[in-house]
């Protein structure tokens, strides 16, 4: 009995012990805050923004379980549970559909993510300035143009009788059907992307790279390293935080590519890989104005990207020493 | 930092009680101004609101238009418009429906069955029969005259919530839309090869070897291109081609046997057939090799060069040019001697043109302006334009002893785009016993016309066309899931067997996944909509 | 720079180059003939193909834009948009990173995954149109401003660079009794003319390219950016088979569109070309000064 006692005067003594340190760290953070007031000052605009912009809307994604109504509105329109969901998930391509999205993203982060580093490292050794400034400029050029354009130009110089079929039809005597073979989709949706973006997306890493300190390179030559051990050894470690984040990110949002460039690029031929969720949602839901039901497949979209970011996160953050994105 | 807390919670509890309340009430809409038995013109004016669009040529408040104007004086009706550019429309127009920013009315507000059926289930938008038959005697009496009309107007549950858009051009089988692809053959090369018009399927194929392989355009280079087309449902399409082989091809792969039975095109033996010949001249290097990917543009331009011995358009002008070089072919026999032509699936009307909303709080008036549209003489400028602008080039002149429209010539302007400028294109009814009493053809479809009452009228073997049936929205939701996935698929189908050849090899697991993407729940479904509309 | 080249080294640098080479080919040729294309008459272009008999082209596409006075005002008001969300854009984003990297930062955890939730997750169109609306920004540009004026990825990126800045610096500040505002506006913001201009024209040409925000909350045609006016023309739009009356319409607008597709690309991205190199400028005397630390 006594025993029993000590022991719960000793549990007693443990917690408080245990409030008494949280009451410390507690006013620790608020003495934190006060002392570095300044900080959330500057935070502060961004969050209210993000707030009210952000949040607040976000109880319209209730309407992906609701029969919305525009009468009735956003709150109160009727619950209809999951139908909007199941009449998504039943629908009998979804399969292909989901794989075609997921196989386009996924290759693409694959052969997107590493260029745009490379272009960097390679223009970070370009010693003259002004050639390296105009080097630059056009391959940033592309940037600027529109998705609308784009797909315009590949249908022109990829058709049966474009420039680059009078090449091929030259050596192999037949043209091939790039825009209505499923099979060049990706590989054609993947490398405009990167003729398009890889210039501009290489601008960070060359900002990153502008910070190395000279002496570090100075230092290794001396040490007999070659460019090749030098960018290994310096630049690339450099880079390393922010390829990290790019790749996180970049994974998590694979999802959610955009539906423009890929039904732009449809033809009736080429569904089976250019038919994806995004473009599928517009068909099905936007063009009959059913705003649950692309709020359905919206949700179902995110859901699928949280957990890739987290995963990713994870992994990353193992492969990192424990620099992840958060 | 606590004050800063407070406010920015007191920020957001306003904000969101602000935006939990603001589905509520329209302040657009006019307000009740109490007037009964109204005959026009008013003796004060009042103002209306209505949303429309607009073509971006056109002026962009529409009471600059003569054609307004004109209502206005006669009805003493001010429009307050919300007018918005044809390629924001529909975004700005669900918007403001979803925000319940509602308009009295929607003028040309190119709603389709479904966006109706949900808008009256809201209570968006309200039932117009009672009104019809209190306040429209001009409706009424377009609906006396083609009493088909009535029943295309009414939704499943017995109610009319929209007013529609009539246009007829020629009737039955002679109306303008029984054929939408034409076949355009090239008769300069036939001509100076010294070949006759094809007649059968078998004659075309030798034609088309023939404009390949003897340099018909006489530049030396086998640049020709003998048989051209879009591979995408449309006038652009062959589908006119199937005629030679059975029932026939449509736009929307239906068509309905005399017996009243309505098939599925694709499914055919005869479609097979079709699609057997077609591979043949694909074989033989005689189709386009653009055609399955070409764009409208891509299709014009080569077509104004004059490369095309066989391509399909509504009306040659469009590609080559109003010129003697090109003729419409004649429907061919095919293997079995049979000549038919498939009508399409199409007539000038169009359901959800204009519609009153729930905000409306003077019906009557409403009604009755609604109803000045329909008066013959004003329907027939809401669809072609004007007479009268002393400001630009007037499409119609004002024959006052005969109280007719006359079209005045063109002079060199693009029709379409004086009449996007100067008409309303909203609800209106043309009936074919107005032309010759109150609105003169205009030329182009009348040329059409006598193109097809001469050439193709005659091999026309259906007696019926599917109808436009307005389908609950239980239905749509069911029609436009399978369509999606059907439709898509069968085109693509057709494209890879057309190049490859392999239609007789692959048709049975073809035929499997049509009823695995719902082919006979679709058929089910079009099918009791038919029966309805007998 | 006084980097001694070993021939090795020569060896690396001179397949750099070839490499480099080549990707600005790959780059310019399309883009050179977009710039031909803009010249020429659609007609030919779509069956020759660029052709430079003099007889073939024609300044059409270019008249057709220049002539019109929706385009001047759309580009002003581009001009407008752009400039403005972009000094919005680039402050609150630096202000948001700068306590982001600072070490032992109460509530980083906290405040970067509130932000990082808002890129999944969105209440869609219309709860937003309608809180613009309550806010009654309709047809004002804070609409276009604000809405959008939060990029989670501007944020990561300036947090990145702000970690990059060796830490030496704000320790030797806060011995010399320096405080957060003196050292984040005499230091930290001096030292990241780079990060800042990277932004600057992330957020610049995103909006100059942008066209749907413009579209859902700007009813009034004069306020309208270039890409909406050009869109105008542009879009073809789609009509259903069974309906046929409109085909004569589509055929006009298509002859129209196909008319300036090119040309205005070129007007469209002219001045964003045209800038980009006064930026540089800035931009390399941001690099000089990272490098000099």
């Amino acid at each position: 009995m006594q025993e029993l006692i000590k022991a719960e005067a000793g549990k007693d003594a443990v917690i408080q012990i245990q409030s008494e340190k949280r009451g410390v760290k507690l006013s620790k953070k608020f003495r934190y805050i006060r002392e570095n007031y300044f900080l959330y000052l500057l935070i502060a605009p961004a969050i209210i923004l993000t707030i009210i912009f952000k949040y607040i809307p976000m109880y319209g994604a209730i309407i992906a379980f609701k029969d919305f109504s525009t009468i009735k509105g956003i709150l109160g329109s009727e619950w209809v549970g999951f139908e909007n969901f199941t009449k998504f998930l039943s629908s009998p391509n979804f399969g292909t559909i989901f794989m075609s999205t997921l196989k386009l993203s996924f290759y693409g982060l694959l052969l997107g993510f590493p260029i745009p580093i490379i272009l960097a490292l390679m223009l970070n050794q370009v010693r003259r300035a002004a050639i390296k400034k105009n080097v630059q400029l056009v391959l940033y050029a592309p940037n600027f143009i529109s998705v609308v354009v784009i797909v315009g130009m590949l249908f022109i110089f990829l058709s049966p009788t474009g420039p680059i079929n009078q090449v091929v039809t030259m050596l192999t005597g037949e043209p091939i059907g790039f825009l209505s073979d499923p099979d060049y989709f990706r590989s054609i949706y993947i490398l405009s992307g990167i003729w398009q973006a890889a210039g501009w997306s290489s601008i960070i890493y060359v900002a990153a790279l502008a910070n190395v300190d000279p002496e570090l390179h100075n230092a290794a030559t001396l040490d007999g390293a070659n460019i090749i051990q030098r960018m290994i050894h310096i630049d690339l470690p450099t880079l390393k935080p922010l390829m990290a984040v790019t790749f996180i990110l970049g994974a998590g949002g694979i999802m959610a590519i955009g539906f423009e460039k890929a039904y732009l690029m449809q033809t009736s031929m080429n569904l089976p890989t250019s038919e994806i969720l995004p473009t599928y949602v517009y068909k099905v839901g936007l063009q009959a104005g059913d705003y649950a039901y692309s709020a359905a497949v919206g949700l179902f979209n995110s859901i699928i990207n949280v957990i890739l970011l987290v995963v990713v996160n994870y992994i990353v953050k193992k492969l990192n020493e424990g620099e992840g994105l958060y | 930092m606590k004050k800063g807390k407070k406010i920015a919670t007191a920020t957001l509890a306003t904000l969101l009680i602000a935006s939990g309340c603001s589905n509520k009430g329209s302040e657009t809409a006019s307000k009740e101004y109490n007037l009964e038995d109204v005959s026009f013109p008013l003796e004060e004016k009042v103002t209306l609101s209505f949303m429309t669009q607009s073509s971006p040529l056109a002026p962009k408040d529409p009471n600059e238009k003569v054609i307004y104007q004109r209502l206005e004086e006669e009805t003493g009706v001010n429009i307050k418009w919300k007018n918005y550019t044809s390629d924001v429309f529909v975004e700005k127009r669900n918007l403001a429906m979803a925000s319940g920013d509602l308009p009295d009315a929607i003028i040309d507000a190119g709603y389709g069955d479904y966006d109706l059926l949900k808008l009256a289930k809201d209570g968006a938008i309200v039932p117009v029969e009672d009104l019809i038959e209190k306040y429209m005697p001009n409706l009424q009496k377009v609906l006396e005259a083609a009493p088909e009309y009535k029943a295309m107007m009414t939704a499943p549950d017995g109610h009319i919530y929209s007013f529609p858009w009539i246009e007829e051009l020629g009737s039955g089988k002679e109306s303008i839309h029984s054929v939408d692809d034409l076949p355009w053959i090239n008769v300069e090369w036939l001509n100076k090869l010294g070949l006759e018009m094809p007649t059968t399927t078998e004659e075309l194929k030798e034609v088309l070897i023939a404009f390949k392989t003897q340099d018909p355009n006489g530049n030396g280079k086998a640049d020709e291109i003998p048989m051209s087309f879009i591979n995408k449902p449309g006038g652009e399409d062959l589908a006119f081609l199937f005629g030679s082989f059975g029932l026939g091809e449509n736009w929307d792969h239906t068509v309905v046997t005399n017996e009243g039975e309505v098939t599925f095109t694709a499914s055919d033996e005869g479609y097979k057939e079709g699609i057997k010949f077609l591979n043949e001249l694909y074989a033989e290097g005689l189709i386009d090799i653009e055609a399955f990917e070409q764009d409208w543009n891509t299709y014009i331009a080569k077509g104004k060069d004059n490369r095309y011995g066989l391509y399909f358009t509504w009306d040659k002008a469009n590609i080559t040019g109003m010129n003697e070089k090109y003729d419409v072919m004649k429907p061919l026999a095919g293997p079995d001697g049979q000549v038919n032509v498939a009508r399409t699936n199409g007539m000038g009307f169009d359901r959800g043109r204009m519609v009153i909303t729930s905000a409306n709080k003077n019906l009557e008036l409403t009604a009755k302006w609604i109803d000045e549209l329909y008066d013959p003489i004003q329907s027939v400028q809401n669809n072609w334009g004007t007479y009268g602008d002393d400001k630009q080039q007037n499409i119609f002149e004002y024959d006052e002893a005969a109280n007719m429209l006359k079209h005045l010539p063109l002079e060199g302007t693009a029709p379409v785009e004086l009449r996007q400028k100067t008409n309303i294109g909203g609800p209106l009814a043309i009936l074919d016993e107005y032309y010759g009493t109150v609105t003169t053809k205009p030329d182009d479809a009348a040329w059409r016309l006598g193109l097809l009452k001469d050439v193709m009228v005659p091999h026309m073997k259906a007696e019926n066309i599917y109808p436009r049936v307005f389908f609950s929205i239980e239905d749509l939701d069911r029609l436009s899931a399978i369509e999606t996935d059907l439709f898509a698929f069968v085109m693509r189908k057709r494209a890879e067997w057309i190049q490859n050849g392999k239609v007789e090899k692959e048709w049975d697991s073809y035929l499997k996944e049509l009823d695995r993407l719902g082919l006979q729940d679709w058929l089910e479904i079009k099918q009791a909509g038919y029966d309805r509309n007998q | 720079m006084n980097i001694k080249y070993t021939r090795m080294d020569r060896m690396i640098l001179t397949l750099n180059n070839i490499f480099l080479f080549l990707a600005v080919l790959v780059v310019l040729v399309p883009l050179v003939y977009v710039v031909l294309a803009s010249f020429m008459d659609p007609t030919v272009l779509l069956n020759k193909g660029i052709s430079f008999n003099l007889s073939d082209w024609s300044l059409k596409g270019y008249k057709l834009i220049l002539g019109n006075d929706a385009m001047l005002k759309g580009f002003i008001n581009s001009v407008l948009y752009s400039v403005g969300f972009a000094v919005v854009t680039v402050v609150v984003s630096l202000f948001a990173a700068y306590p982001l990297s600072v070490n032992g930062f109460v509530g980083k955890n906290f405040f970067m995954t509130m932000f990082i939730i808002t890129m999944f997750f969105s209440g869609g169109l219309i709860p937003t149109y309608l809180l613009v609306k309550d806010l009654g920004m309709l047809n004002t540009i804070w609409a276009i401003i604000l809405p959008g004026a939060i990029n989670v990825w501007n944020i990561i990126l300036a947090r990145t660079y702000f970690k990059g800045i060796p830490y030496e610096l704000h320790e030797a500040a806060k011995v010399d009794g320096a405080s957060d505002f003196l050292i984040f506006f005499k230091i930290v913001l001096p030292l990241s003319k780079p990060i800042i201009f990277v932004l600057a024209m992330y957020a610049f040409v995103g909006q100059w390219n942008s066209y749907f925000d413009a579209m859902i909350y700007l009813d009034d045609p004069n306020l309208h950016p270039l890409q909406l006016v050009l869109r105008s023309i542009l879009i073809q739009n789609s009509t259903d088979p069974g309906m046929i009356s409109d085909q004569l319409a589509m055929a006009e607008l298509k002859k129209l569109s196909e008319m300036i597709k090119y040309s205005s690309i070129v007007i469209s991205s002219l001045p964003l070309i045209v800038m980009y190199p006064f930026f540089q400028k800035y931009f390399e005397k941001g690099v000089m000064v990272g490098s000099l630390k």
